[in-house]
């Protein structure tokens, strides 16, 4: 290469690098920052997690223009500050309807292996998709949405960068997907194992066999996704599991939930009919109401007041620091749309 | 040189679009969505079995199209269509033929086994299929938190107690079908010659016919998810009254 050559060379390297100067390299990978003994998420083959598409899925995920009538977000039922639960009994959807379930916290759904209170949603891509064809949540016009997409060119061009083609709803569920999965948090007293004299108290109690609540509430997420019946009602409103297997021994049962940040995550039950943290307790401490299908483990346990204030404190223990202090994931962000 | 090049690359744009032999025997099926024999119009009263009941949502499921050609048989497994009643024009691109006489046609009424649900041999996510297919979740025909499709969504009012009033409580109804054991096949005689041109054929639906000798007012509900749910009968009832309810075809 002579001298001419290896200027021109130089060039065309030097034009190539700058010009991509501001740009994310749109396959970057997405790094996780993972808390202590939380393993690496599977990530489904065809929907690789790359800095690009948590982006636009978290733009997408506070933006209100996924409902029928661009009034609410997904954020509307999902508020960070809330470990991503919107403390409503039922969750409230565009023009003012009422929803049938407490609203989830989507914390740490990276690992749930299926998803809703009767868990037959077995991946978060078909999740996302869900809230927006339900007429009580977002409204029912999926197609209408991707339309709407297609023609915000904001959008058209964020989507533009990661796909290359016209947005679809594979696009929409991916990127909304890979967002969810990144709303990764393990860092409350529990994980540090430090607990002052009544939370030790009612950790013992917790995972006594007296009490019983580690036989579903167990592992890392503290719950084992199990659906069980534990006899909040003689007569369930709600079929639970029975909804979609059509099962008598499986009416009133509903998948165990995460008691990670619960602290937060009120009011409780699948139809978020206890207030508080400690009315949880004394339901539990009563044993629950007759029901054929209750779960074996849920039994009188006449706790003493004291013991039911230390079960409290431990579960307060499970709150995650940054969602004490609002910081992280637990912080709502702000976005700019244009 | 330049006029030249623009006159062959505008010929190799024209011709390379067309069919192999350059004859083009696609087939249509249009598909004429009727009250008994005016078209259906949602909000408007029709009476059925002495009930008058309104229209609000009727969509459906064409799925795998077979023609019959003497002893040959032509499929389709890969077509699929979405009616729907609010649509002025129902008409199913079926697939070219090619040149024959066909005497028979055959089709699914619903999502067949294969693609209905995740565990079917050729199923793929509903998300994954593109906007404008038939099988998109995006058509709200799919059932996430029990995955598979809705076949047929027919719903609307029913005037139960005579009062020319249909929202008093009870007054709705709502047939979705399903379930991979209900998946049935409409078989119709007809003669016809596709003869290197597109054609469309045409068949009647008298939506009413649903309900024959169906007690609409005792079982206004059934969305079952599988044989074992209590109201899978009434939908099964429902569905094989889709013999019922096409007609001929014809030109």
């Amino acid at each position: 290469m002579n001298r001419k050559e290896r200027i021109v060379f130089l060039s065309i390297i030097s034009i190539l690098l700058f010009s991509c100067g501001n740009k994310i390299n749109p396959d970057k990978p997405y790094k996780f920052d993972l808390p202590k003994g939380f393993k690496y998420p599977k990530i489904p083959n065809e929907n690789s997690i790359t800095v690009k598409k948590v982006e636009l899925g978290k733009l997408l995920f506070y933006d209100p223009i996924l409902s029928d009538d661009s009034t609410i977000s997904c954020s509307s039922c999902h508020v960070p500050e809330l470990a991503f639960t919107d403390g409503k009994k039922l969750p409230i959807g565009i023009k003012g309807n009422i929803g049938n379930r407490n609203s989830p916290s989507l914390i740490n759904v990276a690992y749930y292996p299926y998803f809703f209170a009767e868990g037959k949603v077995m991946d978060l891509e078909t999740q996302a998709q869900a809230p927006g064809l339900h007429a009580e949540e977002m409204g029912s016009e999926m197609k209408k949405m991707i339309y709407r997409l297609r023609n915000n060119k904001f959008y058209r061009k964020k989507f533009r960068e990661i796909y290359n083609e016209e947005i679809d709803v594979k696009h929409f569920v991916y990127v909304l997907a890979s967002y969810e999965r990144t709303l990764i948090a393990g860092k409350s007293k529990y994980d540090r194992n430090d607990f002052n004299t009544d939370e030790q108290k009612g950790k013992d109690l917790f995972f006594s066999t007296r009490t019983n609540c580690s036989k579903c509430h167990n592992g890392n997420l503290f719950t084992d996704f199990s659906f069980q019946n534990i006899g909040l009602y003689e007569v369930y409103e709600d079929p639970g599991l029975a909804r979609v297997n059509s099962s008598a021994t499986d009416s009133g049962k509903f998948k165990t939930p995460s008691l990670r940040n619960v602290e937060y995550t009120a009011p409780y039950m699948h139809d978020g009919s206890i207030v508080a943290l400690e009315n949880v307790v004394e339901f539990y401490n009563s044993g629950g109401e007759k029901h054929k299908n209750k779960s074996e483990f849920i039994k009188p346990l006449s706790l003493s007041k004291e013991e039911k204030r230390c079960l409290v404190l431990f579960l307060k223990s499970l709150t995650d620091d940054d969602l004490k202090n609002k910081k992280g994931v637990f912080k709502s962000p702000n976005l700019i749309y244009q | 040189m330049k006029k030249y090049s623009f006159l062959l690359f505008l010929a190799v744009f024209l011709f390379s679009c067309e069919p192999e032999n350059g004859k083009d025997n696609t087939l249509s099926i249009k598909f004429n969505i009727n009250s008994g024999t005016s078209p259906l119009l949602y909000n408007t009263n029709y009476t059925v079995n002495g009930l008058t009941i309104q229209y609000t949502d009727v969509r459906f499921y064409i799925s795998q199209p077979v023609f019959s050609s003497g002893a040959e048989t032509i499929e389709f497994n890969d077509a699929y269509f979405l009616g729907d009643a609010a649509s002025s024009n129902n008409t199913f691109v079926v697939g070219d033929l090619g040149k024959r006489t066909i005497d028979g046609i055959a089709f699914g009424y619903g999502v067949d086994p294969s693609r209905n649900t995740q565990a079917g041999s050729k199923a793929m996510p509903a998300y994954s299929y593109a906007l404008e297919h038939a099988l998109s979740s995006a058509n709200n025909m799919y059932w996430s938190w029990n995955p598979g499709y809705i076949w047929m969504k027919l719903e609307g009012r029913m005037d139960a107690n005579a009062d020319l009033d249909f929202s008093d409580p009870g007054e709705i109804f709502s047939i979705h079908t399903g379930v991979d054991a209900a998946y049935r096949f409409v078989s119709r005689t007809y003669v016809f010659n596709m003869n290197d041109a597109p054609k469309t054929i045409q068949v009647d639906m008298d939506i009413d016919k649903f309900f024959d000798s169906y007690n609409l007012l005792g079982t206004p509900f059934a969305h079952p998810l599988d044989t074992n749910a209590s109201d899978y009968h009434s939908m099964l009832y429902v569905q094989d009254n889709s013999n019922l309810v096409f007609g001929d075809f014809y030109e």
